[in-house]
């Protein structure tokens, strides 16, 4: 899982009220190289909740030369963006789980693959 | 493209890195005339222009070709951009160009040639081969030459009406119009390399590499000679799609055997102009598998797919003004592919090629194909070979770089996309034989059964996601074919946007466009985990994916009626195929709430669902189990009130939304779909209806056949209590479908209060909505 998937993510627990974003726990995180594509980078960056992405970075490791605020400026700095795609696109979640920030519910990554699926009395 | 320039021929396609100035560019253009000298003169003002070439069969696309690179960048910063629409452009971007080298005859090939040339049907000893001297005189040869060369100008001129007409596409039509002008330019350029084509009866869209909507009827002298050999004993069936081929001296077709879901029946060749060989390959080479991506490959090596050891080939000159039958045996087993020489042997002399224009004619299939050739049968045990790779080649032409003659994989995987789309087919349905009821249960027990939204719930586990995790792997090895209407939603997105694809299944859809997120989810874990692998894959060293695609792609587990994707967080969703599993009106209900739910103000849904109008009933409906109508009861029972009213009353507040669409449509469009929306329209009026349940639909088992040889069948058979088809080999799988009809489909999205219906139609079996989040909706 990627931070741009957190990023549109939220707990759909049934009357969750506090439902973004999922605090990550890590098991393992793997870094894949993705294609760095500035015009991609500046078109995500308005769809992307900024402090809910620096929370994902920090809890995955990556949080590292990400400014607290981040404008649209910025968006044509190399630097920046290169920070910016590597957090948002190369750093995945291989094994762990996504927190519900209210419930605490824990829903499983594994292989990549978060599992969302709720139980009965959930829905 | 072909073109003639001064000293040089030149083909054009899309440069790998479309950033990087070239100094050719693709030109858009809104003009319907001639609009060459109108573009000399514009682009002349920023660089000496070499030549504007036009398209030769779309009247929207021309090239400019300047002398340096340098001033193909200032024109594209100057014409392009905002000042695009002023100067009458809908496009402007880099093009490549590549210059055409002769190929000279070797000797190895002339030896061969000696050798194994051949001139009759006869002496190849191949079932189901015919091939029949002088079938039309020189007269009808020029005839027909003329009339295609004719037919190409008429042929791309009515190319208009593919394009919705509802107003609120209006504003994209101009972009669509060039973004589809330049993806069919290049698939016939790269696709074949050098060949050009030109289609009949059915479009076939390169980029998709799959059907698209009919083109109506044939051309009147084209039509003649289907007929004419349509009543040829060898044949005995009409003939419903035309492939013009324009072979230009030395230019050849990498053996291929024509996929089998797409067409039934014989292939049938009829060469004009002049004469050429054909190589003719028994069974299905693995010399593909070098070039196949590793997604697919332990995939593969499960299928058991035929060595190439039994392989045997011959060739066989085809004359000028001969027909050409592969019936049988000919057509299914074996590959058949016409040389790149620029001169065959006959009987011992050597005779120059000349151009060569190949009339193909086909009968189209929609359904899965259950020929005696299961290892080379795509319907079959046979996975059809190329699959993302082939995805990549035809909708990122930069592949298409790969030009080189011996570039067999290319071709044969472009070849290969002579495919419907197989989502669209009931594949794998070869259980013909089997009583109605195979399934575990009885349909009346489960009738029965169906009493509350427990039992709904596991129906759906039962019959859709337990199946689709158990036979995940080779479900998804059938299904990489991108539907175009999907394609063309998606074409429309704005760069990068959030795309939720729910249901993805294997993922397909996630590298149509490098340049969106796809965020797929499916209920199946097995189909997630499927999709995950594609996101692995991508940019895998040595691999033959274009490096960095889908970068924002990837999959999780969720139940589509209760998605975790945050609310308003998406520009569009995708739900293709997924519908029609769930087993009530309210539920189906439910799903395109939370679609709603997860777009933003203004996003577009796309949903497509199984149609109860089937275009070939006897292939599929008639093939299925109908879950007893009594026992729909359920249906009645959990549709909202409005609901219950049924589709034949007509005027019920919801339907009025495809109502005003029909009636805005005008006379004149002559697509399939406006024949559908027809047809609709008179059932409203008589209050005819041909559905069973209240709600218009009906409910299916559909059998999916696992070969018992596979892996996961052991898994199934382990687990008991699963229908074997000992004849076939199989283990058989039941899925639950609801068949819909149009009326039930748009009224339960017309139910939501913030959705609005922009597109209804039908397309090869189904029935497809694309709606919009009204912009004033509140999560």
């Amino acid at each position: 899982m990627k931070l741009l998937t957190h990023n549109m993510l939220a707990c759909h627990i049934k009357g969750v009220k506090n439902n973004f974003p999922f605090m990550i726990e890590v098991t393992k995180v793997e870094t894949c190289d993705a294609d760095y594509d500035p015009e991609f980078l500046r078109h995500m960056f308005p769809r992307i909740v900024w402090p809910a992405f620096l929370q994902g970075a920090e809890q995955m490791g990556c949080r590292d030369g990400l400014p607290e605020a981040a404008t649209e400026e910025m968006l044509q700095e190399d630097t920046f963006l290169k920070k910016f795609h590597h957090a948002l696109l190369e750093v995945r979640l291989q094994e762990g789980a996504l927190v519900c920030p209210e419930t605490g519910r824990k829903f499983p990554v594994s292989k990549g693959i978060p599992n969302l699926l709720l139980t009965e009395d959930e829905c | 493209m072909v073109s003639d320039l001064p000293g040089n021929r030149y083909w054009f396609c899309r440069p790998q890195n479309q950033k990087e100035p070239t100094r050719f560019l693709f030109v858009g253009s809104k003009a319907d005339g001639n609009d060459v000298d109108r573009i000399l003169l514009i682009f002349s003002e920023y660089g000496s222009v070499e030549a504007v070439v036009k398209h030769p069969s779309s009247p929207y696309v021309y090239f400019v070709i300047f002398q340096e690179a340098g001033h193909a960048k200032t024109a594209l910063a100057n014409v392009g951009g905002l000042n695009l629409h002023s100067h009458g452009f809908t496009s402007i971007k880099y093009a490549e160009a590549r210059v055409i080298e002769d190929q000279a005859i070797t000797e190895q090939d002339t030896q061969l040639q000696q050798e194994k040339t051949v001139y009759s049907a006869s002496e190849t000893g191949i079932p189901g081969l015919f091939l029949l001297y002088d079938f039309i005189n020189s007269e009808e040869e020029e005839l027909l030459l003329s009339s295609l060369d004719h037919e190409e100008d008429s042929n791309s001129a009515t190319s208009k009406s593919h394009y919705p007409d509802d107003s609120s596409f209006k504003r994209f039509e101009s972009q669509l119009k060039a973004s589809e002008s330049m993806n069919i330019a290049l698939g016939t350029w790269e696709r074949v390399s050098k060949r050009r084509v030109q289609h009949f009866g059915f479009r076939f869209d390169y980029a998709t590499r799959s059907f698209s909507s009919s083109l109506g009827p044939l051309p009147p002298l084209i039509a003649d000679v289907a007929e004419k050999i349509s009543k040829l004993p060898e044949v005995g069936m009409p003939l419903d799609q035309v492939t013009a081929n324009d072979y230009a001296p030395g230019v050849g077709l990498a053996p291929h055997i024509d996929t089998h879901f797409a067409f039934t029946g014989p292939i049938i060749s009829l060469s004009l102009g002049s004469h050429c060989t054909m190589e003719l390959k028994k069974g299905v080479e693995s010399s593909s598998s070098g070039t196949t991506p590793a997604l697919e490959s332990d995939s593969r090596g499960e299928e058991g797919q035929p060595s190439s050891t039994e392989v045997s080939s011959c060739l066989l000159f085809l004359p000028r003004r001969s027909l050409l039958i592969l019936s049988g045996e000919s057509r299914y087993a074996w590959q058949h592919g016409i040389t790149a020489w620029k001169s065959d042997m006959f009987h011992g002399q050597s005779l120059e090629r000349q151009r060569r224009v190949s009339l193909t004619l086909r009968k189209v299939r929609g359904y899965a194909c259950d020929c005696d050739y299961p290892k080379c049968c795509d319907s079959q045990e046979a996975p059809l070979v190329p699959t993302r790779l082939a995805t990549k080649i035809s909708t990122v032409s930069s592949v298409n770089m790969s030009t080189d003659h011996n570039n067999r994989a290319a071709d044969l995987s472009a070849e290969h996309s002579n495919a419907l789309c197989s989502e669209y087919a009931s594949l794998g349905d070869k259980d013909r034989n089997l009583p109605a009821g195979s399934c575990t249960r009885h349909p009346s027990v489960i009738a029965t059964e169906i009493a509350s939204e427990a039992a709904l719930k596991q129906l759906e586990l039962d019959h859709v996601v337990d199946v689709y995790d158990a036979i995940a792997q080779h479900f998804s090895a059938t299904r990489f074919a991108i539907w175009p209407k999907v394609k063309e939603f998606m074409d429309l997105l704005p760069k990068g946007a959030v795309v939720a694809d729910v249901g993805c299944g294997n993922g397909k859809y996630f590298g149509v466009r490098d340049d969106v997120a796809v965020i797929g989810s499916d209920r199946s874990s097995g189909l997630a985990s499927v999709a995950g692998r594609r996101l692995e894959a991508v940019g895998m060293v040595g691999s033959h994916f274009t490096p960095g695609a889908p970068p924002g792609a990837d999959v999780f587990v969720a139940d589509a009626l209760s998605l975790p994707y945050r609310p308003s967080s998406c520009d569009a969703a995708l739900c293709i195929a997924v519908l029609h599993h769930l087993s009530s009106a309210a539920r189906r209900l439910k799903l395109l709430e939370q679609l709603i739910l997860l777009l933003k103000p203004g996003g577009q849904a796309i949903v497509t669902v199984w149609a109860t109008e089937q275009e070939e009933p006897e292939k599929t409906v008639k093939k299925w189990t109908l879950i007893l109508p009594s026992s729909n009861g359920h249906n009645a029972e959990a549709i909202p009130p409005l609901l219950q009213q049924g589709s034949g009353g007509g005027d019920n507040g919801y339907f009025s939304t495809s109502k005003s669409r029909a009636s805005g449509s005008g006379s004149c469009e002559e697509t399939e779909r406006s024949r559908f929306s027809e047809e609709s329209r008179t059932e409203e009026r008589t209050g005819k209806v041909q559905a069973p349940t209240a709600s218009g639909g009906a409910d299916y088992f559909v059998p999916w056949n696992l070969p018992c040889h596979r892996a996961e069948a052991q898994g199934a058979l382990n687990a008991g209590k699963m229908k074997i088809d000992k004849a076939k080999g199989s283990v058989v799988f039941q899925r639950y479908y609801h068949l819909f009809t149009k009326e039930e489909l748009s009224g339960l999205v017309a139910t939501m209060p913030n959705a609005k219906i922009l597109d209804v139609f039908y397309d090869k079996s189904n029935w497809c909505i694309v709606f919009e989040k009204t912009s004033n909706s509140v999560n």
